[in-house]
């Protein structure tokens, strides 16, 4: 052990207590809004609040079926009553009307400054008359035997046409008393929760929450349980990507240390491979969270995927070294090229590290330090520890000269140069093809779920979870009056067919100035009793009946003004603060849209007829749009820190020739696995983004151990030994992430592991150029 | 929040509950009569249509609304119920779907969509079809008269049902039926009179 390995040693320990002190106490969120650009536009930003209080992405739709019509009825009930009292959803619907008579009560306190009915012909005598007859109709019919409670306070019919602007159209069907599909096999509930969407752990236990109440529903063995919706799809593809990830790991690794230890032949320094990535992991994590205040989980899942290479440092030592040599003295022949390995990612990093998005700059700080300290470890740590000492040499068997074997011809690096036009050529016609926008795709969410989810969607009636509107304005009363006016031309699209339906907040809410014209527009007392007495004159409605509703109407003239506050306590006020949010200084009210079956149409005719206030949100297009900014900015950064990189391969290289020889590998690699993939119709998502910068470190590293100076033979075949393990490592770590079937694991797996192998082949062909000359 | 069925629906929907039949060959008389043998006599008709005047009696009113129009019934589940006076409105029961046509709309919905809907629909439905099983499960059910004149009254077993209606109570000569009588919780009344075959 040299003397400064102390210090080195004490700065360890040291680094490992604090980071695991912070790491421990770290905030981890999974909130997706987290990671966005803090100068996100106008649109972007209305995106997030839709993420974040969005009503349709809160929505968990449930399907009962399995058994006959009565016990799934049964069991809706009791699903709905456990599922209210968990406190863990905003609303719980099944259809059930006696669920119905506290909204019908709330309206009857509110009908006359809810009603959009009401304007100062509605009490004249002509339309007093016509609601009179209408009334008598009602009564007539069978259904009278309903309606009467309310006709002598409501005659005019306030509640149900407050109703039927509510639920336009035919509402799902009902039978045995509670909502069910149209062929009657399922029974449906919808339930709000009352964490947002992204809130994956909370989404969790709401979804847990369905599960056992429905275990606890008395439905008989065979009953079946469908759910979906955003939060249920987001907690299903975080728990198969777990499951995926940990399968997947345990394989890799199990391969990665057979394979190592077949080359060690000992064990000592497999588990001495692992500290450096492991400290740089821990380090990274804690500098992230000290830098940010919290960390977010995909920043954790991409890191340990950027800073992978980490894993092939301890790999050029070993593998370098000479049986009874110090490994001291191994670290002294790689340092210089190992040096220059760990400072072109720290570079490629520190571009990263600018991002204006919070997610990138994660990832930049992640990497960076992560890096940086795999590198100090693998140098001074590992060193200073025991045994200190390389016993025997590594195990030769792999038949190490299979690289210049393989490039050894000068047909192969015409071929190469011939496959680099070529694939130029084919991305720059296929150019539109490369990039996915599409998140959905990297969604593991499988076709027959989406498919059933469209299904409860179409029988529940409920929200699209694409499309919304958005209708801005500096206020609470500006937004109302908007929603308002915004009515109209909604209803005219509806009958148009080009969307279901639609909820907007002034239908809960009116507008001040709403409520005030209606309050303005009922009569005076003495006024509508003479207009209702000549109203009803030759009519049969005994003397008197209408009393309650001449009282009613006056305490209407001079009640106060509904507001959000008077509302608390019913189920309006819920309905109310999902529709209507303040954003910053201004005011924003969301109206959910249902069934839209022409969005090309509907933003045509919303743009002509509707006010510029109201803009039509395609959330999947806006996602879109976001992935592609962080795209854009990515690939920025990248050519930046490409840039930095060659300066400093040319510092560290001092010779122009081998500059470009240790630089084309990589980029020539990604050239081939990008059009590759473009070829077989795998679209470019930021997950291959990503990945590709880890082709970038680890074929830059390869290409830089291939083109050092060989003292003799010996080295030269240790040096082949090396990248033949590393190779032999990544393909084995990433190749069992490719065949995973969820897209995010397998677009990384296939990624790295096509880059890496085809960095070192071209290495390989490049390097064997400067040996034949 | 969702409305499940809206009052307009509703209202629309019961005003199914009315219910005629026609002619077969007259009953022969004397012989012990019960309600199993009611429903294997009803069961042999196969369709009819006959003109209706129903009265209701409200205490709201001072006096009867009267509706005049037709009724009509296809083994084993279609009934229409056509109201021709003081308005227009149709109403057709085919299986578990009840339609209602008005000159402002039509609307659909399952029979079984509300306890109260189904009490209405099957009173009339069933009793024409024959079917005692139904009837049952739906009602409690008292018989009283003979073949000649018969009067079979229903009391909805259903909560939900009960809350509104008293009785329904159908009265016939031999296959024929020839009153609806629906009285209602709150001493309110509807009587069908079913004055004879659409010519």
């Amino acid at each position: 052990m040299t003397l400064h390995a102390r210090p080195a040693l004490f700065l360890w320990i040291l680094l490992l207590f604090f980071s695991g002190g912070i790491v421990a106490n770290m905030t981890m969120t999974t909130d997706l809004t987290a990671l966005l650009p803090h100068s996100a536009d106008h649109r972007q930003e209305l995106l997030v609040s839709q993420l974040r209080d969005g009503v349709a992405a809160r929505l968990i739709l449930i399907g009962l079926s399995g058994a006959d019509g009565e016990a799934l009825a049964q069991a809706s009930r009791i699903m709905a009553r456990t599922l209210r009292d968990t406190g863990l959803f905003a609303s719980v619907n099944n259809g059930d009307p006696a669920d119905f008579t506290v909204i019908r009560e709330v309206l009857m306190r509110h009908r006359y400054l809810l009603s959009a009915a009401v304007t100062s012909e509605h009490f004249s005598v002509t339309a007093l008359r016509e609601a009179l007859e209408r009334q008598l109709q009602f009564l007539a019919s069978p259904a009278g035997a309903l309606m009467k409670a309310a006709l002598p306070s409501d005659p005019t019919g306030e509640v149900p046409h407050i109703l039927a602007a509510f639920t336009p159209g035919e509402g799902p069907s009902m039978h045995q008393g509670v909502w069910f599909s149209r062929d009657g096999t399922r029974a449906l509930l919808v339930a709000e929760t009352s964490a947002p969407g992204f809130a994956l752990d909370q989404q969790e236990s709401a979804v847990q929450a369905v599960r056992t109440a429905f275990a606890s529903a008395g439905l008989p063995e065979q009953a079946h349980l469908v759910m979906t919706g955003p939060g249920v799809f987001a907690v299903e593809s975080r728990a198969t990507i777990q499951r995926d990830s940990w399968r997947l790991s345990v394989i890799a690794i199990t391969v990665v240390t057979v394979l190592l230890f077949i080359v060690y032949r000992s064990a000592t320094p497999l588990l001495l491979s692992l500290l450096p990535v492991l400290t740089g992991l821990l380090v990274g994590v804690a500098a992230v969270q000290t830098w940010f205040g919290f960390v977010h989980g995909i920043t954790l899942g991409f890191g340990a995927t950027l800073i992978g290479e980490a894993v092939d440092y301890p790999a050029y030592v070993f593998t370098q070294g000479i049986a009874g040599e110090r490994l001291q003295q191994t670290l002294s022949r790689v340092w210089p090229t190992l040096k220059l390995a760990v400072l072109t990612t720290v570079f490629g990093a520190l571009s990263l590290l600018f991002s204006s998005i919070t997610g990138l700059a994660q990832l930049g700080v992640l990497a960076f330090v992560g890096v940086l300290v795999a590198g100090f470890v693998t140098r001074w740590i590992l060193p200073a520890l025991p045994p200190g000492v390389i016993r025997s040499a590594p195990h030769q068997l792999l038949p190490v000269t299979w690289l210049p074997a393989l490039a050894s011809t000068h047909r192969v690096r015409w071929f190469m140069w011939g496959g680099a036009l070529l694939a130029l050529a084919t991305l720059a016609v296929r150019h539109a093809d490369i990039w996915d926008n599409d998140l959905a795709n990297l969604s593991p969410v499988t076709s027959p779920s989406k498919h059933l989810d469209e299904q409860l969607r179409k029988d529940l009636g409920a929200p699209d979870v694409r499309y919304v509107l958005i209708i801005e304005g500096s206020s609470k009363e500006e937004v109302l009056q908007r929603s308002e006016a915004a009515e109209l031309p909604l209803r005219r699209l509806v009958d148009d067919g080009l969307l279901a339906g639609f909820d907007l907040p002034s239908l809960y809410l009116p507008s001040d100035s709403s409520q005030r014209k209606r309050q303005a527009a009922l009569p005076p007392s003495d006024v509508l009793a003479a207009s209702l007495a000549d109203a009803v004159k030759g009519l049969p409605f005994r003397a008197g009946l209408f009393e309650p509703f001449l009282h009613d109407v006056e305490m209407a003239r001079t009640s106060p003004l509904i507001d959000i506050v008077n509302l608390q306590q019913t189920p309006f006020f819920l309905k109310i603060r999902s529709l209507l949010i303040r954003t910053g200084d201004a005011w924003a009210g969301l109206v959910p849209l249902r069934h839209v079956t022409s969005p090309a149409a509907l933003a045509d005719r919303l743009a002509r007829e509707a006010g510029p206030e109201l803009t039509f949100l395609d959330l999947k297009s806006e996602a879109g749009r976001l992935v592609n900014g962080y795209r854009h900015e990515s690939l920025r950064l990248t050519a930046i820190g490409l840039v930095a990189m060659t300066i400093l391969l040319w510092w560290g290289l001092r010779d122009t020739a081998m500059v470009s020889r240790v630089l084309l590998p990589p980029l020539l690699a990604i050239l081939f696995v990008v059009t590759l993939l473009t070829v077989i119709g795998e679209r470019l998502s930021l997950f291959h983004l990503v990945s590709l910068l880890l082709v970038l470190g680890i074929g830059l590293n390869y290409a830089l151990f291939f083109n050092r100076p060989f003292s003799d033979e010996e080295e030269k075949r240790r040096t082949w030994l090396s990248l033949t393990v590393c190779l032999l490592a990544t393909l084995s770590a990433f190749g069992a992430l490719a065949f995973s079937r969820t897209p995010v694991l397998h677009a990384i797996g296939l990624t790295v592991g096509l880059g890496a192998a085809g960095s070192l082949l071209i290495a390989a062909i490049l390097g064997q150029q400067r040996v034949s000359q | 929040m969702k409305v499940p069925i809206t009052l307009a629906t509703l209202i629309l929907l019961c005003s199914l509950f009315s219910w005629l039949p026609a002619s077969a060959e007259p009953a022969a008389g004397g012989e012990p009569f019960d309600v199993p043998g009611l429903m294997e006599l009803l069961a042999t008709v196969s369709s009819r249509q006959e003109h209706f005047t129903e009265t209701k009696t409200l205490a709201m009113l001072t006096q009867p609304v009267v509706l005049k129009g037709t009724l009509a019934y296809v083994r084993p589940d279609r009934v229409e119920k056509h109201v021709t006076s003081p308005y227009r409105e149709d109403l057709t029961v085919q299986g578990d779907r009840l339609t209602l046509s008005s000159p402002k709309g039509t609307k659909q919905l399952a029979v079984d969509s509300h306890p109260l809907i189904r009490s209405f629909i099957e009173a009339i439905r069933a009793s024409l079809a024959g079917e005692l099983a139904v009837l049952r499960r739906l009602y409690h059910i008292k018989f009283q008269g003979t073949r000649q004149q018969w009067e079979l009254t229903l009391r909805p077993l259903d909560a939900q049902a009960a809350e509104y209606v008293a009785s329904i109570i159908l009265r016939g000569e031999g296959d024929r039926l020839t009153t609806v009588d629906i009285r209602e919780t709150g001493g309110d009344r509807s009587l069908m009179e079913i004055d004879g075959p659409v010519s």
